[in-house]
């Protein structure tokens, strides 16, 4: 055996087995965009839930040679390949969130003021106006409406709706939606102030009246039978979301229904992470389409904000008793963070006006609003 | 304090400003082109694809009256063969349709799908070979089941006979039109409407119930009162401060009692049985009012 026998092992060794030789620019800006991503959840807070796996995820598939998202020779996924092929392509993860969430809420507040459900609607106006934007960026119908979704600001739903009509698209579009969500006490309080008066942000509401164990517990029932019937194609996210409600309501299935609000909704939440952060490979992500994801994301959640506050602006004009128009903004279905902000602008007015329950009513719409939307979306292209 | 929320702003206007250019030149990507397969039946020929801006399959029948249909292909136009060809319009594909007729004579080449509507036009070369495309003057007939056919007459050797010739053999190249923004504009009112239809019927729903359930609770309520029970004819006679000080009990004992039903209600400490030989009429109050709260929820329980 010679010394140049032993050099070429060691250099065929290097090149086809270490991935010092295989890295590429493109895949240390992804690195460091997974850096930026872990940042942001571990030092800024931002929604560390989801941008923390999404960013080890895209911090782990963008090393040359990792048998992570590929497959086998004999035709098995990989690590990572296996938890997104069962849990988002076969789009099993997104509805057993929506299960959790749905074990999670108490729709009381939208129970005792259902007007509060037509301002859920009325925010969606962003996914449309988006949906018809990007279309002009030359997005396909159905990129376009994975897009538009983001504003719905839905994790699970645009997870949903991605996976199943645009699923190259899907890093960028979780990743535009969860980091807009963890925004909204920036993005919204301006557009807030900008909509509305003084005296219009000091309207007091009357007090929610109390519902009944009864009533809660009827409720999934009702909402499911109307909405699927309306919406056949959102069955596996509504039918999932009031599962979950039902057992919580029903209490008489406590193990359950605290299973499906933590254990459950956390094992699921790491490998939907982790599975979204790794479809972000440097040679599918680092094109156009992604940044203008993100820029038309930040505009469908401003539009998304200010269709809540026209709604009310327009309901205003019909009704006897005036809703105070920043529950508007809890339109969008960022669960509760919408809500909260709409409560701490209102006390800024008026320290004794306490919003919160008032617009958790639009921000429960805005889960149901944005779940229609998504099903309005896959009915299209069905 | 408002420039704190600058940046957001100054990050998305050069992103939009920047992609722009990008954007316009990807208009030529055509990541959804349908890959028709083609059976013939009855002598008829049956395209099966899915369109673009579609996730299930569709089929196409095509049918010649007064030839015989020979054969048909899916034809690509990429934008710089065919600039005024805009794939988007065209989301069934192109195709080249082959038929044999007798020497200069005309044929009606029909072309029916479920997937058309009454918009739908059939394009072609506004001159054979010509890169700009116009409608052939086809014909859109309503069919059972949903199925718009398209005809359109063809010469031997006509304006719209690829070949040009009269040599019992015609080719047209046709394509299904539907406007790109007619169906992406009309569709977003439709649906964007129809959440507001769907929240709506909700909240009727969802109005009507809670009158519903309010009535019963009222109606609950009434007839709870009424039952003659020791815990409820004390409820009528719910006695004063001074009534409590001539009875002799102290304002500690009252609060001691308050709080212990308190505990008891949000279940921190369970309260032994008490005898109620003796009690004064707040204890026999407070612990009626509890059991009324509760009965309810065990109400609901037993009709499981």
């Amino acid at each position: 055996m010679s010394w140049d026998y032993v050099f070429e092992l060691i250099k065929n060794i290097l090149i086809t087995q270490t991935g010092i030789p295989n890295l590429e620019i493109k895949q240390v800006v992804m690195l460091l965009i997974a850096f930026f991503f872990l940042y942001l959840a571990v030092a800024k807070g931002y929604e560390p839930l989801l941008l923390l796996p999404i960013g080890f995820g895209i911090f782990l598939v963008n090393f040359p040679l990792v048998p992570l998202m590929g497959f086998s020779e004999n035709g098995t996924p990989e690590l990572i390949r296996a938890f997104y092929k069962y849990g988002v392509e076969w789009e099993v993860i997104p509805c057993v969130i929506f299960l959790g969430l749905g074990a999670m809420t108490d729709f009381g507040p939208l129970i005792a003021n259902p007007k509060t459900l037509i301002i859920g609607a009325g925010a969606q106006l962003g996914v449309f106006i988006t949906y018809i934007g990007v279309l002009f960026f030359g997005f396909t119908l159905k990129e376009a409406a994975s897009v538009g979704i983001i504003g719905g600001a839905d994790g699970p739903t645009t997870i949903y709706l991605t996976a199943k009509l645009a699923p190259h698209l899907l890093g960028a579009n979780a990743l535009a939606a969860y980091s807009y969500m963890a925004m909204v006490p920036l993005i919204q309080p301006p557009i807030m102030r900008l909509m509305t008066t003084k005296a219009q942000r000091r309207i007091r509401m009357r007090q929610l009246r109390p519902v009944s164990a009864r009533e809660k517990l009827l409720f999934p029932l009702i909402a499911a039978i109307l909405i699927i019937l309306l919406i056949p194609a959102v069955a596996p996210l509504m039918g999932m979301f009031m599962f979950g409600n039902f057992m919580r309501e029903s209490l008489v299935v406590k193990r359950l229904s605290d299973t499906a609000q933590n254990a459950l909704m956390n094992i699921v939440t790491i490998f939907l992470g982790l599975s979204v952060g790794a479809t972000m490979q440097a040679d599918v992500f680092l094109n156009y389409k992604p940044l203008l994801i993100f820029g038309f994301g930040l505009l469908d959640f401003v539009v998304c904000t200010i269709g809540g506050i026209l709604t009310v602006h327009i309901m205003n004009l019909f009704l006897k008793e005036k809703i105070n128009p920043l529950i508007g903004s809890a339109g969008v279905s960022a669960v509760p963070m919408s809500a909260r902000v709409s409560h701490v602008v209102g006390i800024r007015e008026d320290p004794d006006n306490w919003l919160l329950m008032h617009a958790m009513g639009p921000n429960l719409a805005g889960v149901i609003g944005s779940a229609a939307a998504a099903g309005m979306f896959i009915a299209m292209f069905q | 304090m408002r420039y704190k929320h600058l940046w957001i702003w100054l990050l998305v206007v050069p992103v939009l400003l920047l992609s722009y250019a990008a954007g316009w030149a990807a208009f030529g990507e055509d990541i959804e082109k349908p890959r028709p397969e083609f059976s013939s039946q009855d002598g008829d020929w049956i395209a099966r694809l899915t369109p673009r801006g579609k996730n299930s399959a569709i089929e196409i029948r095509f049918h010649v009256d007064g030839g015989t249909l020979k054969s048909i292909a899916d034809k690509t136009y990429t934008p710089e063969t065919h600039p005024q060809v805009d794939p988007k319009n065209f989301r069934s594909d192109f195709f080249s349709i082959q038929a044999d007729v007798a020497h200069g004579a005309e044929a009606a080449v029909s072309v029916s799908s479920a997937y058309f509507t009454s918009a739908t036009e059939l394009w072609g070369p506004s001159a054979p070979g010509s890169v700009t495309w116009g409608p052939t003057g086809a014909t859109n007939t309503a069919l059972a089941d949903r199925v718009n056919m398209l005809t359109v007459k063809v010469r031997d050797g006509g304006p719209l006979d690829a070949d040009r010739s009269a040599n019992g053999r015609i080719e047209v190249i046709v394509g299904p039109r539907d406007s790109f923004w007619g169906y992406a504009l009309g569709t977003l009112f439709i649906r964007f409407f129809g959440i507001f239809l769907v929240l709506t019927i909700l909240m009727i729903g969802m109005l009507l119930s809670g009158k519903v359930f309010e009535w019963i609770a009222a109606r609950g309520r009434a007839t709870q009162l009424p039952e003659s029970t020791p815990a409820l004819e004390a409820l009528e006679t719910v006695p004063t401060a001074e009534q409590n000080a001539a009875e002799g009990v102290a304002p500690e004992t009252v609060a001691a009692i308050a709080l212990a039903f308190h505990l008891n209600s949000v279940k921190t400490i369970p309260i032994p049985p008490i005898d109620d030989r003796g009690a004064s009429r707040w204890a026999v109050f407070g612990r009626g009012k509890i059991m009324a709260d509760r009965l309810p929820v065990f109400d609901r329980i037993q009709k499981k």
